[in-house]
């Protein structure tokens, strides 16, 4: 008897460790992302504060730099450890900022989300839809259980992959480029406070 | 060799393998997902070969169209945007996507999607009599209704198994291929307002409606061209990638 208690005391406590569920643990991360963008004192937060707390909330969950190895791909190899911190850093960067800019100064989105599809056993895709001012976006976050937990490896948005469309364009600029002249480029894409379309690349 | 276990009394032991089991969930590393074999995962299916034989000509009127879209439809949809209250908006979008019925219609047919195109005849008329000419949208209430796939020719074209051809960007239209050029020009015909084989004769109410569709959709296009071009390291790149795996998507649905 006291050994039987002391096995269900044991699993009890194990649940502990067990990792968070990763629909919810995704639908948390939005959510803090979007009060950070809309919530309460939202309009008079800076942008670069928004930038950093809705890096912050999605870091806490998950590790950017997956997502971005794989969109630079097989480039990655041909960068030195500077370049390559460097380049991860500035592109985290860009992809908040697009993610912010194409919601900021907007009403607050009406977000759902459907049933989350198992690929097998250590890969999810959450399909999710945003309605933002009129428009309806189709988005899926695919996630893959790795050994840091659930991690985010694509996104999806209105069938386009994000990791997919960089990696051409990586490839593209490393056709002809430097990873100097790539640098270059990302430090111009921030240099406005917004991303700013006229600025022709 | 040294045993790394403390020496523990059976039930702590026990305690301690058990423990440890639950810990790591029980899992051996190869249940988990490595870099590795992310790495490449789902590139194939969302990265399509692409073919840009003419691609110093389409970076030209890619130019030209980045001209007109952020010189001439930008303050064009933001006065129309200023000017009409948002409900209004809503409805002359929502009229004009009714009146696309018969490319809608005739893309689901010709990739027999006999269902489909039910359907959207049911879309169409619904919104049509229950929503005033399609200003309306009773039929987003109802869930069978409410968010149809939109098909084209093109997308017909694609399921009988032609492929894209070269990519082409045409002037102020922007994205396409070859193979949907050839759809677009399909749908032309059976869209009662396209010249050539347009059904209503009056040269007015042509012209009315191409410019009023123009109008109404040109905010939502200029927002997502210009969020695109916003974060895109070459941003007719990824247009072009971002065309392909859209229509790839659009075909398989």
């Amino acid at each position: 008897m006291k050994r039987g208690a002391l096995i269900f005391l044991l699993f009890l406590t194990g649940g502990l460790y067990a990792d968070p569920d990763p629909v919810i643990e995704l639908q948390d991360s939005v959510a803090v992302a979007v009060e950070v963008l809309f919530g309460e004192g939202s309009e008079s937060k800076s942008v670069e504060a928004k930038r950093t707390a809705v890096r912050a909330a999605f870091e806490a969950n998950y590790n950017m730099d997956i997502i971005i190895r794989r969109a630079i791909g097989r480039n990655w190899r041909r960068l030195s450890e500077d370049e390559q911190a460097q380049i991860l850093e500035l592109i985290k960067e860009v992809v908040l900022k697009a993610y912010i800019d194409g919601m900021d100064g907007k009403s607050r989105p009406e977000i759902s989300y459907s049933e989350a599809i198992k690929n097998g056993e250590n890969r999810l895709e959450i399909p999710s839809t945003v309605k933002l001012e009129g428009r309806t976006v189709h988005l899926k976050y695919k996630l893959a259980h790795m050994q840091s937990g659930w991690e985010l490896y694509d996104l999806i948005a209105e069938e386009i992959s994000l990791v997919s469309n960089y990696r051409q364009q990586f490839d593209e600029h490393f056709r002809r480029g430097t990873a100097a002249e790539l640098i270059e480029k990302l430090l111009e894409l921030l240099k406005h406070e917004k991303l700013d379309p006229k600025v022709t690349l | 060799m040294k045993n790394w276990i403390p020496k523990l009394p059976s039930k702590a032991t026990a305690f301690f393998l058990i423990n440890s089991f639950i810990f790591t969930g029980g899992l051996s590393a190869n249940e988990f997902v490595t870099m590795d074999e992310l790495f490449d995962e789902g590139m194939e299916a969302s990265s399509p070969g692409i073919q840009d034989p003419f691609e110093s000509v389409n970076r030209m009127i890619f130019k030209f169209n980045d001209f007109i879209y952020l010189n001439l439809l930008d303050p064009v949809a933001s006065g129309y945007e200023s000017i009409t209250p948002d409900s209004v908006e809503k409805k002359l979008s929502n009229f004009f996507e009714n009146l696309n019925f018969p490319v809608r219609f005739a893309g689901n047919l010709l990739q027999g999607k006999f269902e489909g195109a039910l359907l959207e005849g049911g879309v169409f008329f619904l919104n049509t009599t229950v929503g005033v000419a399609g200003l309306n949208r009773p039929s987003d209430k109802l869930p069978e209704l409410e968010s149809l796939p939109k098909e084209d020719i093109g997308q017909a074209l694609g399921s009988w198994g032609l492929g894209h051809g070269p990519y082409l960007v045409l002037p102020v239209w922007g994205p396409s291929s070859v193979r949907d050029l050839l759809g677009r020009v399909a749908d032309r015909s059976v869209d009662p307002f396209q010249i050539p084989f347009e059904q209503v004769d009056e040269w007015k109410v042509r012209t009315a409606y191409s410019a009023g569709s123009v109008l109404v959709n040109s905010p939502s296009l200029v927002q997502r061209y210009q969020q695109m071009k916003g974060g895109s390291l070459d941003p007719y790149v990824a247009l072009r990638n971002g065309y392909f795996q859209y229509r790839d998507a659009a075909v398989k649905e």
